[in-house]
C-alpha cells in the first residue's frame, strides 16, 4: 500500500502489488468470516511434561 | 482440712492449664482489640507491651523474626488489633497474647501486608514502567491462568469468541484462592512460557472479597509474572481492586472480560480497516492506471508528431527525382552510345573488304591450301587458284609468272609480312591492311 502510494513502481510491479493487496484483503476477511475460538487445556501429562487437552467449559452453578 | 490424698505440684497444674488453652479453638486463633501500654523491646528484639480496655488488661509478646517483618510498631497509647494466640507463661504462671500480626485498629491485616510488600517489591523495580512490555498486536495464541470452572474464564472466552475468534486459546488451570493456588499460579504461568506458543498470558480471577483475592497478592505469584517471558495482563476482581498482581502486569486489566478484550483487537473493527483498505487500495489502483493511461495517451501523441511519415514521403520524391534524372542521363548515354556504334559502323563498312571489292579489287587465294596469294613466288604455272570478287567467285590456273619490280610496294609488303594477324589484299601492288593497327596502319598504306 504504502509503496504504491510512493509511487515510482512500474506498471507490472504496481500491478502485483494490487492484487497481491487484494488477495491479502479476501485471506484476511475469510479468515476473520471463518474463524471460531479454539480453547484448549494445558495439563501436566502422565510423562512429567505438558500436554494440551480439549476445554470444555462447565456450567458455573 | 484433711491432707488430701493426692496433689499437684506447680509445674504440673500450670501445664494442665496450658494444654487446655492450647485445646482451644477461640485461644488459638483471634484477634484483640485494645489500646497499648507498656510497650517495651528487650535486648534480644522481642516487644512487650500490655492491651487493656477499661475494664481489663492482657500481656502480649511478639518475638523479634515477627517484629521485625512488621512495617507497623505502636507506641504506648494507642488502638491496636492484634492477632495471635494465647498461651500461658509457665515461669510467671501468667498467660498472654503471643502476636504475629498488629495493626492500627481500623484498618485490615491483610491490608497492611500488602502494603508492605508492594512497598519493597516497589523498592526492587518490579513495577517499573519501563519494564511493561508491548502485548502482541495480532496474537495467535493466548494462554489464560484461572481457574477452570470460574466465571472469568467463562468471561474471557465469551469475550474472546465475540472480538477475535482468530486466536488460540490455552487455559492453564489453576486454582485461584487458598493456600494452595500461589504455587498453582505460579507453575501455570511457568507452564505456559515453557510448553505452549502463547504469545501473551492473562491471569485472571473474577471477584471476590479481599481474603478471596489474596493469591494475587503473593510475592511469589508477582515474581513469577516478573519472570515471565511473556506478558502479562492481569485481570483480577473488580475495577477497585489492586493486587499485587496488577501492579507487576505488563497490563492491568480492570476485570477477567477487560483482560481478554485488552489481549485481542477487535474483529469488526479489523473488518471495518480492512474494507477500508482495500477501497484505498482500489481507488489507489484506479487512480494510477488514469495517470498511465493519459501519459501514454500523451505519449501517443507526442510519438505521431515525430512520425517519420514525413521524411518518408520527401525521400519518396527524392528517389523519384533520382530516378528521373537517372534514365535521362541513361538515355542520353544511350544516345551518345548509338551515335558512336553508328560512326563505328560506318567506319567499318568503309573497311571492309567487300567495299574494297566492289571497288574492284580481288582476292586471290591457292585452292589447295586456301593460302591468300600476295606474292608472285608464291605461285607457280599450273596452279589452281580462287578468286573472290564482290559478287562471287572464279577458278583459274596459273600459266605463267613474272616479277614486276617495284619497291616502294616490296619494301612495304616485306614491313606487313612481318606482323600476325594480318590478311593483304593486293590489286596491282597497292594493298589495304586488316589487323590490330588497321585503322592508322591502313590509313597511312591507303594515302601511299
Amino acid at each position: 500500500m504504502h509503496r504504491l502510494e510512493e509511487g515510482g513502481l512500474t506498471l507490472d510491479e504496481s500491478i502485483a502489488l494490487f492484487e497481491r493487496g487484494m488477495r491479502l484483503a479476501k485471506q484476511c476477511g475469510q479468515k476473520l468470516d471463518e474463524a471460531e475460538l479454539k480453547v484448549s487445556q494445558l495439563m501436566p501429562s502422565a510423562k512429567g511434561g505438558y500436554e494440551t487437552i480439549p476445554f470444555e467449559e462447565k456450567e458455573v452453578s | 482440712m484433711t491432707v488430701a490424698a493426692h496433689y499437684f505440684t506447680v509445674s504440673q497444674i500450670t501445664k494442665y492449664i496450658k494444654e487446655l488453652f492450647e485445646v482451644d479453638l477461640v485461644l488459638q486463633d483471634l484477634w484483640i482489640e485494645g489500646e497499648v501500654s507498656n510497650f517495651s523491646r528487650s535486648a534480644a528484639g522481642h516487644v512487650y507491651f500490655t492491651l487493656k480496655d477499661e475494664a481489663a488488661s492482657i500481656r502480649c509478646v511478639m518475638w523479634r523474626l515477627l517484629a521485625e517483618q512488621q512495617i507497623y510498631l505502636p507506641s504506648n497509647g494507642e488502638a491496636i488489633v492484634a492477632h495471635g494466640r494465647i498461651s500461658i507463661y509457665e515461669v510467671q504462671g501468667t498467660y498472654q497474647l503471643y502476636v504475629d500480626a498488629l495493626q492500627p485498629a481500623g484498618l485490615g491485616v491483610l491490608y497492611l501486608q500488602f502494603e508492605a510488600l508492594k512497598k519493597r517489591l516497589e523498592a526492587e523495580g518490579l513495577f517499573a514502567p519501563e519494564r511493561k512490555r508491548p502485548l502482541p498486536p495480532f496474537p495467535r495464541c493466548l494462554g489464560v491462568v484461572t481457574s477452570p470452572t470460574g466465571a472469568a474464564i467463562r468471561d474471557i472466552l465469551h469475550v474472546l469468541g465475540r472480538r477475535y475468534p482468530l486466536v488460540e486459546v490455552i487455559l492453564s488451570p489453576t486454582l485461584v484462592q487458598g493456600d494452595e493456588a500461589p504455587p498453582q499460579i505460579v507453575a501455570a504461568i511457568e507452564a505456559l512460557n515453557e510448553h505452549t506458543d502463547a504469545e501473551a498470558i492473562i491471569v485472571a480471577r473474577g471477584g471476590g472479597s479481599l481474603e478471596e483475592l489474596w493469591a494475587f497478592n503473593d510475592e511469589r505469584v508477582a515474581r513469577a509474572i516478573y519472570s515471565s517471558r511473556l506478558p502479562v495482563i492481569s485481570g483480577v476482581g473488580h475495577e477497585t481492586d489492586f493486587t499485587i498482581a496488577d501492579f507487576v502486569a505488563d497490563v492491568r486489566a480492570p476485570t477477567p472480560s477487560a483482560a481478554a478484550e485488552m489481549a485481542v483487537p477487535d474483529q469488526g473493527e479489523l473488518q471495518g480497516t480492512l474494507n477500508l483498505r482495500r477501497n484505498r487500495l482500489v481507488a489507489l489502483m484506479r487512480r494510477q492506471m488514469a495517470e498511465r493511461r493519459s501519459a501514454l495517451a500523451a505519449q501517443g501523441r507526442a510519438l505521431s508528431r515525430l512520425s517519420p511519415q514525413a521524411k518518408i514521403a520527401s525521400y519518396r520524391q527524392r528517389i523519384d527525382e533520382l530516378t528521373r534524372s537517372a534514365s535521362a542521363s541513361l538515355a542520353h548515354h544511350l544516345a551518345l552510345r548509338r551515335e558512336r556504334l553508328h560512326g563505328h559502323l560506318l567506319r567499318l563498312q568503309s573497311l571492309s573488304p567487300l567495299a574494297t571489292l566492289e571497288r574492284g579489287y580481288s582476292i586471290t587465294r591457292q585452292l589447295r591450301t586456301g593460302e591468300i596469294v600476295r606474292s608472285v613466288a608464291q605461285v607457280a604455272a599450273g596452279d589452281r587458284i580462287e578468286t573472290q570478287v564482290s559478287d562471287g567467285k572464279f577458278e583459274g590456273v596459273v600459266r605463267k609468272t613474272s616479277n614486276v619490280k617495284r619497291e616502294n610496294v616490296n619494301h612495304e609488303a616485306k614491313e606487313i609480312r612481318g606482323e600476325q594477324d594480318r590478311e593483304l589484299v593486293f590489286r596491282g601492288g597497292i594493298q589495304r591492311v586488316r589487323g590490330r593497327s588497321a585503322p592508322t596502319g591502313g590509313g597511312r598504306v591507303d594515302s601511299g
